[in-house]
């Protein structure tokens, strides 16, 4: 039987000058929804296990000390202010990733979705992908959605806000259905995304970690990596710094391991091969990233709606699907609302003070590869990113068509539904209307596809497809088992590799598909020697 | 006011602040200010390079030009509370203006609200009463599980 592993933070073991130095059978970089899956099943397959996570650990009984801004501060990358830089008639997209021990599952709305069958059958009649079908990868998703317990929100649980909307849809013709979420007794106070205050939310730090510790895998925390370690073709392992409290980098570390694995995310995973030179071979690192740009819409009524009460996510209409939207039940801090509705002194606070009358309905667009995440020798990395990788994004016209659609579609639902107003994501208001708020007849009289998108405003929470999975290596950077093209023993297992974008919310597709490449990689003979 | 590396940050932070959460009786109490001035040193401190000047590029860009929205010379810092609310407002509705406003407004408001007065002169409440409750495994740190 083997020892429990210990969870180690990197910060305590700062103040020595000699670096630390670790030999293990498999070193796996990141402890987000795939990492964590990855080390779970190797673990339990007997294979010495080393988890790296940049971020620190935050113990839901921390969580419940912090306000959301502190959460920001410490569990999402660059505090939660980090934007792409757009390329043509594109918004500057917000992106929001986690950074911490669980990485983004912590931070999320928690919902699940599995990938779409249409995808999946993309995947494998039009890409020639093998394996990836809905019929084998049921399976696959069944494990994920039984470790996570996954359940459907009840409709007790939506907040005024969804329940308005899913009125004003009713009236229109179309529904909602409920969403599933990764919880067990949540009572839906609306703050998931600043990481579940109650431990009600089974992010991996809650599920799959504690199953990798338990079967030997030691986690480190606080552990930025910086390089992978190549001896000819083959990774040997990977070198990098331990991080202090504040975030400052410290005492080297080295990890030698005969396999090593990537699973930091759309943005890190691209970033450490392009340090490593591989970029230079496979010309599809850091491109054709896909991010669901999504946006919302606020509505005024007249009753009191108290959107934060209730699930954060808890419905969501695929209505749309065919014209690539997927509509979902969202709502925003009140600080947030009252900072995208204009007014300054006096008429700041009287548009603050509609909080509690707002409802609030988002989406996003299943998008065109339009970003690419730029190599640090680049003009623009070398001056924006030394610490963290700059990502661009150019929108393709029919996703911004799609996004245009998609906000009249929200605003006409909330329409029908009562609402006295709209306040569309513009910024400084759509022309003619500085104040922002748009009766149904003014509504009417904007046309949304003659706004130039950087005026919208546009978030992200889903980096995908930067490292994408393929047959060849001219126009993929890992093969149908997460091997990285022409180098051995070094894989990619997280949403990087995802051949195109999804359309839904990608956790249990990443915890999925990293299953199933964990499979694939614990029948596989770890290399002799190091 | 806090003392940190970011001293001429932290002016223009309180200056913005005690304009935009001010009433027609005046800027909001000093304290208050003080905290969200703290709070959003304490973000952009923890935050990289890059994020932390381009918050500070839109904030001082923001105070400069600010003015010339109301026909008034440069330098927001250099005007009453009533014109600079003006300048403001003005700027807000100009497309490119606004993106500079929303980019400080954000972080701002997000601070604002977290305190239990602000939010509760709204009539909104704050986010859910924290406390775990459940009982799923819970990494800690050394130890084993």
């Amino acid at each position: 039987m083997s020892r429990a592993g210990s969870l180690i933070e990197g910060r305590t073991l700062g103040g020595v000058s000699k670096p630390l130095e670790i030999d293990t059978d498999v070193v796996i970089v990141g402890s987000g929804a795939s990492g964590a899956v990855v080390a779970a099943e190797l673990a339990e397959a007997g294979q010495r296990v080393v988890i790296l996570e940049e971020g620190p650990h935050l113990a839901p009984a921390e969580l419940a000390k912090m306000r959301p801004s502190e959460t920001m501060r410490r569990g999402w990358r660059e505090s939660g202010i980090s934007f792409t830089v757009p390329v043509g008639d594109t918004p500057a997209i917000n992106l929001m990733v986690g950074r911490c021990v669980g990485g983004s599952s912590v931070m999320t709305g928690g919902v699940c979705f599995r990938t779409p069958d249409h995808i999946l059958n993309g995947w494998v009649h039009e890409l020639g992908l093998s394996g990836l079908s809905p019929e084998e990868m049921a399976p696959y998703f069944e494990e994920v959605e039984r470790r996570c317990h996954i359940e459907l929100v009840p409709e007790h649980m939506r907040s005024r806000s969804t329940v308005l909307y899913g009125q004003g849809a009713e009236r229109l013709g179309y529904s909602l259905a409920p969403n599933r979420r990764n919880t067990k007794d949540c009572d839906g106070c609306s703050r998931c995304n600043f990481g579940c205050p109650h431990g009600a939310k089974w992010s991996v730090d809650l599920t799959y970690l504690p199953r990798a510790r338990a079967a030997g895998a030691e986690l480190f925390s606080d552990a930025l990596v910086e390089q992978v370690l190549l001896r000819g073709d083959q990774a040997v392992g990977v070198a990098g710094r331990l991080l202090s409290a504040e975030g400052k980098p410290g005492r080297r570390f080295t990890v030698r391991a005969r396999r090593v694995v990537l699973a930091c995310g759309g943005m890190h995973t691209p970033r450490l091969l392009q340090d490593a030179g591989i970029a230079e071979r496979l010309t599809a690192v850091g491109e054709g990233m896909t991010l669901h740009p999504s946006m919302r819409v606020m509505a005024r009524f007249d009753e009191p709606v108290y959107g934060w009460r209730g699930a954060l996510q808890s419905a969501h209409s695929e209505a749309f699907i065919d014209e690539r939207i997927t509509l979902m039940s969202v709502f925003v801090p009140t600080g947030v609302l009252a900072a995208t509705l204009p007014g300054i002194g006096d008429s700041h606070r009287r548009r603050a003070e509609m909080a509690p009358y707002l409802a609030v309905f988002g989406g996003m667009v299943h998008d065109d590869p339009g970003g690419r995440v730029l190599s640090r020798r680049s003009a623009l990395g070398m001056l924006m990113g030394r610490t963290e990788p700059v990502v661009t994004y150019r929108m393709s016209l029919r996703d911004r068509q799609g996004l245009c659609k998609m906000l009249r579609i929200l605003a006409d639902t909330f329409f029908a539904a009562g609402a006295r107003e709209v306040f569309l994501p513009i910024l400084g208001g759509p022309p003619g209307f500085p104040e922002g708020g748009l009766t149904a007849d003014d509504l009417r009289r904007v046309d949304l596809d003659k706004i130039p998108m950087q005026r919208f405003e546009c978030a992200s929470q889903h980096p995908l497809g930067s490292a994408r999975m393929g047959l060849s290596s001219d126009d993929a950077v890992v093969d149908q088992r997460g091997q990285v093209f022409g180098l051995r023993e070094l894989f990619v297992v997280d949403a990087s590799i995802l051949p195109t974008s999804l359309g839904v919310n990608p956790q249990v597709t990443v915890m999925a598909m990293a299953t199933r490449l964990a499979h694939q990689l614990r029948e596989r003979a770890l290399p002799l020697g190091m | 006011m806090p003392s940190s590396k970011l001293v001429r940050t932290e002016r223009a932070i309180g200056l913005f602040a005690d304009t935009l959460f001010s009433t027609h009786r005046g800027p909001p109490p000093r304290e208050r200010t003080i905290r969200v001035v703290e709070d959003a040193v304490a973000l952009l401190t923890a935050t990289t390079q890059k994020s932390r000047l381009l918050f500070q590029v839109c904030l001082f860009a923001m105070l400069w030009v600010a003015p010339l929205f109301i026909r008034r010379a440069p330098g927001l810092w250099r005007l009453p509370l009533a014109s600079r609310v003006a300048a403001l407002e003005a700027m807000e509705r100009n497309p490119t203006g606004a993106a500079l406003v929303l980019a400080i407004k954000a972080v701002l408001c997000m601070l604002w609200y977290e305190q239990p007065e602000s939010i509760a002169e709204v009539g909104a409440d704050p986010l859910c009463v924290p406390g775990v409750r459940k009982s799923l495994p819970v990494l800690s740190a050394g130890g084993v599980l």
